[in-house]
């Protein structure tokens, strides 16, 4: 590593070197800090490979597969590209498409540097381990033991279901929590936790699996609670040092369309980067940077909506709230309060429901009770019972979930034994 | 983080899950085949068509809001508000597989997958053996095809035969007492050749018999036609050649072209045997049974004039069967109901003489499976092997006429429920929506 701060590697990486070197002085002018960062220049396959399945070199499943095969045909096809992929380790590393324009890479590595920033200075990135790449690399060669060992069919049947449970993993209880009774005297928030416990009939390279899946998603659950932020503030990064940059005017023309590309909008969800971005603007427009960076470094996408989402920033970004009247889906709400709180209430837990066990002995026969915490949104009634089937793929016993449906009260249950 | 160069040409991870995934693919076609067959999209097509397959057990499922019964935050371009529509939508969502609808509805991710004609009856037919092959005592050698079964020492290099250069490498370095390898000359290389060998060309005769009395609907005209199709296409992919003969028949049989053989208007009452008698004319004149392969099939609601004429179609099946390669009965009605001609038919005794009974669409799958799975010629089935052949799984579901049934058997029983668990009747499950992944990135939409 350079005192630049960044390195590079790849087809035509030498001549790209001191631009990135470039960028990162005039980031820290700006007042950015972003971690030591690795760029590799990679094919397209790598890239889609590596956002398929999070980080490189990850356990083989196959819904990384089908990811991946999505996200490279839409490439193939002309519909989608990634520019920027990023890994939060010591140092960054950030992949850098060898068919972008050199103008692109200039984009892309000015974004970098916004993400590198955050990862540096964000409070929920602290706990994270910057060593997750390798320890990744570590559990793929675990599961490719346990294949080799158990069949890759019984191998599989444990990650599909360790998958399904993966956000209901609770990100404050870490890595070293401390395993509750079978029957909590509270509802326990971490299912694939109380599971890999306390499941009565799984092998321990059953439990070793689910420890993994669950490493791995503490390891992600930083990157997925400050989305909105992180992305926000990376394309703060990009429009500030672009414009320090003396490009001829040719590039701010292809910058601009970069930037639109990225901010541009979706009827039926909102966009994190338009939303992180225009929230940013207004932060820094009234309150200045030093208390932006005091934001940056102390919230989370919940407290930073919560706190500084206003109507300005609901109606640039032209967000109201829809349902479905009949066979239309209708807007119904555009006061920006409500937005905002709707908005707030979709992050929470990276917008999965809240799962709880409440009991690993219900009835006194060994059967798990979960209960679906009701915060106002209904579950998928279909999915939740596929996703209950894959809770007895482990649990073995029959399982419970309570949830709401139309104010009243219900129980969904799978028997033991249930294939599928 | 000490880092070398990284050869990321070498990386194949992506693929091998990808090819994992479309391997669960397929087998999730398999497991729908019988669904999948009856397609109408698929009937009507001119082989080209893709049909796409709402491939249900590859969702990743998850406990997850539900997206038709919450609302959600979206972004306009600037604008938007309070009582605008942003889209509508016919019916359920992701009704039965709907491609139209599946556009329109927000947050869907459902995974479809497209399959062609081709691939679904490359996956189809190889659980589909023909049976009852018989050698032929003139079999038309006019085909010639070549086969690589000569060796020679020269030739281009695109032909040689490493294995064998090897093999030479390694006596040549014997023969001076090395045990090992060395290097390559001229003297060691193989090269693979070709002979032209004459080949029996097979060839095939469909006698399709279909009953267009009155008693036979828009439903039954259709199973027929389906059965058809699929039968079709099936020796179409075994036999070069495959001739297809078609009859009708209400009391007097007539021999029509496709067209008309399946868009015939119902009249009439039925006399079966009429079609039998013309079937084994044809046969006798035009397809002797020592230069074809004779495959007949008659589709009937078996709601046939009298019992005289019952005792004749035996007569005349039994013929049919002695003849052709394989002769098969499909009776199709929507009760179950059993037809004495049906019952009649237990009298045939030839390994080459099947009976099918159809009720439903997905039974046409069951029944493809039943007629065509190879029993090795002259070898009768052990007798007292309980009746019907009811073996495991789906085809128990259709009875195979070799024995008659003992008395009780049940002939027919509804196909046990494939597909999807939980699913009643185990259906063709439909493509529900999956909302997006959270936070998934900007432009990843669909175009």
């Amino acid at each position: 590593m350079t005192a630049a701060g960044v390195t590079a590697a790849g087809p035509g990486a030498e001549r790209l070197l001191p631009h990135l070197e470039r960028i990162w002085a005039v980031a820290r002018e700006l007042g950015f800090d972003p971690l030591p960062t690795h760029f590799e220049v990679v094919p397209a396959p790598v890239v889609y490979e590596v956002a398929a399945y999070g980080l490189p070199g990850r356990f083989t499943h196959w819904s990384h597969g089908k990811a991946y095969h999505l996200l490279k045909t839409r490439h193939d096809y002309g519909l989608h590209r990634i520019y920027e992929l990023v890994i939060h380790a010591e140092p960054c590393q950030a992949f850098l498409l060898e068919s972008n324009t050199f103008f692109e890479n200039l984009f892309v590595a000015a974004h970098v540097a916004g993400h590198a920033d955050f990862f540096h200075h964000n409070v929920f990135f602290r706990r994270a381990g910057r060593d997750m790449a390798d320890l990744a690399a570590v559990h793929a060669e675990r599961v490719r033991r346990y294949e080799y060992d158990h069949g890759v069919e019984a191998v599989e049947k444990i990650l599909d279901a360790a998958l399904a449970l993966e956000p209901h993993t609770d990100p404050w209880l870490g890595d070293d929590g401390a395993v509750p009774p079978l029957r909590p005297e509270e509802p326990f928030e971490d299912v694939l936790f109380f599971i890999q416990h306390h499941a009565p009939h799984l092998e321990d390279w059953e439990r070793d699996l689910l420890a993994m899946v669950r490493a791995e998603r503490l390891y992600f659950w930083p990157q997925i609670r400050t989305k909105v932020m992180n992305e926000g503030w990376a394309c703060i990064a990009h429009t500030r040092i672009l414009r320090r940059l003396d490009l001829p005017d040719g590039d701010y023309t292809e910058f601009a369309r970069l930037h639109a590309t990225i901010q541009a909008s979706s009827p039926f969800t909102f966009n994190p980067y338009a939303v992180g971005y225009h929230t940013w603007e207004r932060i820094l427009a009234t309150r200045g940077w030093d208390e932006a960076r005091f934001i940056l470094e102390n919230e989370d996408d919940v407290a930073f909506l919560r706190n500084h989402l206003d109507q300005h920033v609901a109606e640039a970004c032209n967000l109201y709230i829809y349902a479905r009247q009949g066979d239309q889906w209708v807007i119904v709400e555009d006061d920006w309060t409500r937005v905002r709180d709707l908005l707030v209430l979709s992050r929470v837990r990276g917008g999965f429901p809240l799962i709880a066990v409440v009991d690993g002995d219900y009835r006194g026969r060994g059967e798990l009770l979960l209960r679906h915490i009701f915060d106002g949104r209904e579950l998928d009634l279909d999915e939740a019972r596929q996703a209950l089937a894959h809770v007895e793929r482990l649990w073995r016993r029959p399982v419970h979930l309570e949830t709401r449906v139309d104010g009243r009260d219900v129980v969904l249950s799978v028997p033991a034994g249930e294939k599928g | 983080m000490p880092r070398g160069v990284i050869d990321w040409s070498l990386h194949r991870k992506g693929p091998v899950d990808q090819a994992r995934h479309q391997e669960k693919v397929r087998a999730a076609i398999r497991e729908n085949l019988a669904d999948l067959i009856t397609d109408d999209s698929l009937l009507t097509t001119d082989g080209r068509r893709v049909v796409k397959v709402p491939v249900r057990s590859l969702r990743e499922y998850r406990f997850r809001f539900s997206t038709t019964r919450n609302p959600q935050v979206g972004q306009g371009q600037g604008g938007s508000r309070k009582g605008d529509v942003l889209a509508r939508q016919p019916a359920e969502p992701g009704g039965a597989g709907d491609p139209h609808g599946a556009g329109q509805e927000p947050g869907t991710d459902y995974y479809e997958t497209e399959v062609t004609l081709d691939e679904l009856e490359s996956i189809f037919f190889e659980e589909l053996e023909l049976p009852n092959l018989k050698p032929r005592r003139q079999p038309v050698l006019d085909a010639r095809r070549p086969r690589f079964t000569e060796v020679t020492r020269a030739g281009p290099l695109s032909r040689a035969d490493l294995r064998r250069a090897l093999k030479e490498n390694l006596k040549r370095h014997a023969r001076r007492g090395e045990a090992r390898l060395g290097p390559f000359r001229r003297e060691d290389l193989r090269y693979r050749s070709w002979r032209d060998e004459p080949r029996p060309h097979a060839r095939a005769v469909v006698v399709a018999m279909r009953d267009v009395s009155g008693s036979m609907g828009e439903f039954k005209k259709w199973m027929s036609r389906t059965f058809f199709f699929w039968m079709n296409r099936f020796l179409q992919s075994r036999y070069q050649d495959v001739e297809r003969v078609f009859i009708t028949h209400h009391t007097e049989a007539q021999e029509v072209d496709e067209e008309r053989f399946f868009h015939l208007g119902e009249s009439g009452g039925t006399r079966v045997s009429s079609a039998y008698r013309l079937a084994l004319d044809i046969v006798a004149e035009r397809y002797p049974p020592d230069g074809w392969n004779i495959y007949a099939i008659h589709f009937s609601d078996g709601d046939n004039w009298g019992e005289s004429d019952n005792g004749l179609c035996v007569q005349l099946a039994q013929q049919l069967a002695e003849t052709a390669n394989l002769f098969a009965y499909g009776e199709i009605n929507e009760s179950g109901y059993r037809s004495p001609l049906m019952t009649a038919f237990e009298r045939v005794r030839h390994p080459r003489f099947v009976r099918v009974k159809m009720t439903r669409r997905e039974d046409i799958y069951t029944a493809l499976k039943t007629i065509f799975r190879a029993t090795p010629e002259g070898v009768e089935p052990a007798a007292g092997a309980g009746g019907p052949a009811t073996g495991a799984g789906a085809r128990a579901a259709v009875a195979r006429d070799l024995l008659p049934p003992a008395p009780g058997v049940t002939l027919w029983a509804r196909p046990s429920a494939r597909g999807a668990p939980g699913g009643p009747g185990g259906g063709m499950p439909c493509g529900a929506g999956e909302p997006a992944r959270p936070g998934s990135g900007p432009g990843g939409e669909r175009p």
